[in-house]
């Protein structure tokens, strides 16, 4: 039987995706190449993504009932081999993201390769179980993440320099804000994993309005985490940092007692990039073995689970070639597949416009 | 589930749930609580640590958490060689029977000799270690820093502890603060300078070294280049320091002093460009309130209470002026001039003033104003006047 979403579900999806992984090492690169006025290119890169999204979706439901039909078309199949390999990459980035992070913060004497294995037992656990589960536990994780972000302002409010954000319009300030831009756009374009999920929206209304709101959620609190990590910890330290969130969380200090509230909170965080990773799982499993949704079969769920953690860990010798990966290749890899992503949205529109016509 | 599956799930239960690899006991782990990093020759480095001694800290009559001996010290520091700040602390864990723990370390301290040869890449150490914390507080010893970290004050059971408390309630610079101003464009740090002094109870037999945090040592970029003296260390208060809270004296005359302790201070400051050099103007408003009047001063009488305000305000003003004065005439910008023009002028900065700041801060023309109220006099107040 077919799994269904609400767009609420849908929007905190699309919020998850874009924001779980993105605060992990991405605030460093965007801080080295604008310094304190990073915190304005969420503002820019904003309405760029809106836009296309909403360029993707056009008007009405014609697309989201292309997705909903068990009649795909070949170029259906393209588009879902093509999210599918996007999607491998963005899993691969991700999951090793997360290993070097635990390996270094949390668990330094444990092999990577036992972390990459515990975590895909559990992403398997959680994608074999379908979209409904992976949805719900994304929306109880990232409300929680979400209110205590929202909370981290006021917790660090002793900490909070304003001299540090005040933006500074030097010669190449628009040419960093361009630089950074760019660095963003493709982070934030993963939100085209919302056309990948149109086919499990029931409800024609509100699609549209769930996915501007799930984009804007993503965009917000990543905002938010960048514009208080630099007012905290100042544009030189986050720009050095290969985590700066985390060592942002380690200055809170409410009274003398509370200051070491950093593992509480990646504790928090933990659960919604495994969300992340799971629904991205879940997804490459069905863009390449089930694309039509017809089958209930996980054969081969375990199978990808495993050889795609055995290439998060071999594909990058040590962290430093995952990071430039990161920061650089993926970059233009993303750029270039989500506009490809894109175009063919586009003609499955028209096409399913042309057809409806008729 | 069938029972081949089972059997499957019970041999990998196996494999992960064996052992864990990162198991620490907490009676493994040496809890660093400060470091004193000196210079011992050009590039070699001791890294002393203070560390407690759990059998050790049992309070009185009590056998303590490892069943302690009394009177011996709570904790106990040792330091390690090398030519970096981390070669040197595996030097010393070559010696330790428990894994030094950075986690805990509140306060780090750093010999005169070190401090003049720059310690920027000593406090990178931290971001790049991820148990260390940036919010621990650095100073600046008058000579060795092991030393200080040596003192065996009164009050509390640790010399770290002292220094943090000491540091917390007054003039606090965290790794944070001098990281952020070694690299701030236009802006030096100002760190404070911790010594030891022995306690002056007369011929009391009691006699350890207290720790003290007094004074203020002024650095261009991460080098130490002059302590300041009473005068300028007063001046770095004025300017720097957040929190108004202090005890102040001052003269009204021969022999007559006034202490006032300071309820409010608000620094601001405006600036101006004339023929490509900037100029400054600083104003201070503080609010004080009397604590003793042994000039007795009649407050109620404006022309007295003017004569205390204008003595308080040209003191302020004479201890600002030294600790500009001598900082500028070095090339360096304790306030942070340069940047406030790097964010409120940043063209000009980058095209005029980046490359030659320093020259520029000699011949730059700093005005200081100082409003000074007492706001609480002490009783009997009014007096009433046949």
């Amino acid at each position: 039987m077919k799994q269904f979403i609400s767009p609420f579900q849908l929007a905190i999806l699309v919020a998850n995706f874009i924001f779980a992984a993105a605060l992990i090492t991405l605030p460093q690169i965007l801080t080295q190449i604008s310094i304190q006025n990073t915190w304005i290119v969420p503002f820019l890169v904003y309405p760029i993504v809106v836009v296309l999204l909403l360029i993707g979706f056009g008007r009405g439901n014609i697309l989201q009932s292309s997705f909903l039909t068990n009649h795909r078309s070949s170029l259906h199949h393209l588009f879902y081999i093509t999210i599918g390999l996007f999607l491998v990459i963005v899993y691969i980035r991700d999951l090793r993201a997360f290993i070097d992070f635990t390996s270094r913060a949390l668990l330094p004497t444990t092999p990577i390769e036992v972390i990459a294995i515990l975590v895909s037992v559990v992403l398997l656990y959680i994608s074999s179980t379908g979209i409904e589960v992976v949805t719900r536990i994304t929306v109880i994780q990232f409300i929680m993440l979400s209110a205590t972000i929202l909370s981290l302002p006021f917790m660090l409010l002793n900490e909070i320099e304003l001299s540090h954000i005040m933006p500074i319009l030097g010669t190449d300030t628009v040419e960093n804000l361009s630089k950074s831009s760019f660095e963003l756009l493709p982070w934030m374009g993963e939100s085209l994993i919302f056309f990948f999920l149109l086919g499990n929206v029931a409800a024609k209304k509100g699609v549209k309005r769930a996915i501007i709101i799930g984009v804007s959620i993503g965009f917000f609190l990543l905002f938010l985490l960048i514009i208080t990590s630099i007012a905290v910890l100042g544009e030189n330290i986050v720009s050095k940092s290969i985590y700066p969130n985390f060592i942002m969380i380690q200055q809170i200090n409410i009274t003398d007692f509370l200051d070491r509230l950093d593992l509480i909170i990646v504790i928090l965080w933990m659960p919604v990039l495994l969300s992340k990773l799971a629904l991205t799982l879940y997804c490459i499993h069905r863009a390449f073995f089930n694309p039509n949704g017809g089958t209930t079969s996980n054969l081969l769920m375990t199978p990808l689970s495993l050889l795609l953690a055995v290439l998060a860990i071999i594909l990058f010798e040590n962290n430093t070639v995952h990071l430039e990966f990161t920061f650089l290749t993926w970059t233009i890899i993303g750029i270039v597949m989500e506009f490809l992503l894109l175009i063919l949205v586009l003609i499955l529109r028209f096409r399913a416009k042309a057809t409806s016509l008729r | 589930m069938t029972l081949c599956k089972k059997v499957y799930l019970l041999i990998f239960c196996l494999f992960v749930l064996t052992g864990c690899w990162d198991r620490v006991e907490v009676n493994d782990l040496a809890f660093v609580t400060a470091t004193g990093i000196d210079k011992i020759e050009e590039n070699k480095f001791r890294a002393a640590v203070q560390v407690p001694l759990p059998g050790n800290m049992g309070g009185a009559g009590s056998s303590g958490g490892g069943g302690g001996s009394g009177g011996e010290s709570p904790f106990y520091v040792d330091s390690g060689v090398g030519r970096n700040i981390r070669e040197s602390n595996d030097d010393l864990q070559q010696r330790m029977s428990r894994k030094l723990y950075f986690s805990h370390r509140r306060v780090i301290i750093f010999g005169a000799d070190m401090a003049k040869a720059g310690f920027k890449k000593s406090l990178e150490v931290i971001i790049e270690q991820p148990q260390s914390r940036l919010s621990a507080y650095v100073l600046i010893a008058k000579g060795k820093a092991i030393e200080v970290l040596n003192a065996t004050p009164h009050f509390e059971p640790f010399s770290s502890e002292t220094i943090r408390e000491m540091a917390k309630s007054s003039f606090g610079i965290t790794v944070k603060d001098v990281l952020n101003d070694v690299e701030k464009p236009g802006k030096d740090p100002v760190i404070p300078i911790v010594e030891t002094a022995k306690t002056q109870n007369g011929d009391g037999e009691d006699k350890n070294d207290e720790v003290m945090v007094n004074g203020a040592a002024i650095l261009k970029d991460d080098k130490l280049k002059f302590f300041a003296n009473d005068e300028e260390a007063l001046g770095a208060f004025w300017l720097l320091e957040e929190s108004p809270e202090k005890n102040y004296t001052f003269s009204v005359g021969d022999n007559k002093e006034i202490n006032v302790s300071i309820d409010e201070k608000n620094l601001r400051h405006t600036y101006s460009v004339l023929g490509g050099v900037p100029s400054f103007s600083l104003t201070l408003d503080v609010e004080a309130a009397v604590m003793q009047n042994e000039a007795d001063i009649d407050m109620d009488n404006l022309d007295s209470y003017e004569l205390a305000i204008d003595s308080m305000e040209k003191k302020i003003k004479k201890e600002i002026d030294a600790l500009l004065d001598h900082s500028t005439s070095e090339g360096i910008d304790v306030y942070g001039f340069g940047w406030h023009l790097y964010r409120h002028d940043n063209r000009q900065w980058e095209e005029k003033w980046a490359d030659n700041w320093s020259s520029t801060l000699k011949k730059m023309e700093i005005d200081v104003q100082v409003n000074a109220t007492i706001q609480e006099t002490t009783n009997p107040g009014i007096t009433i006047k046949e």
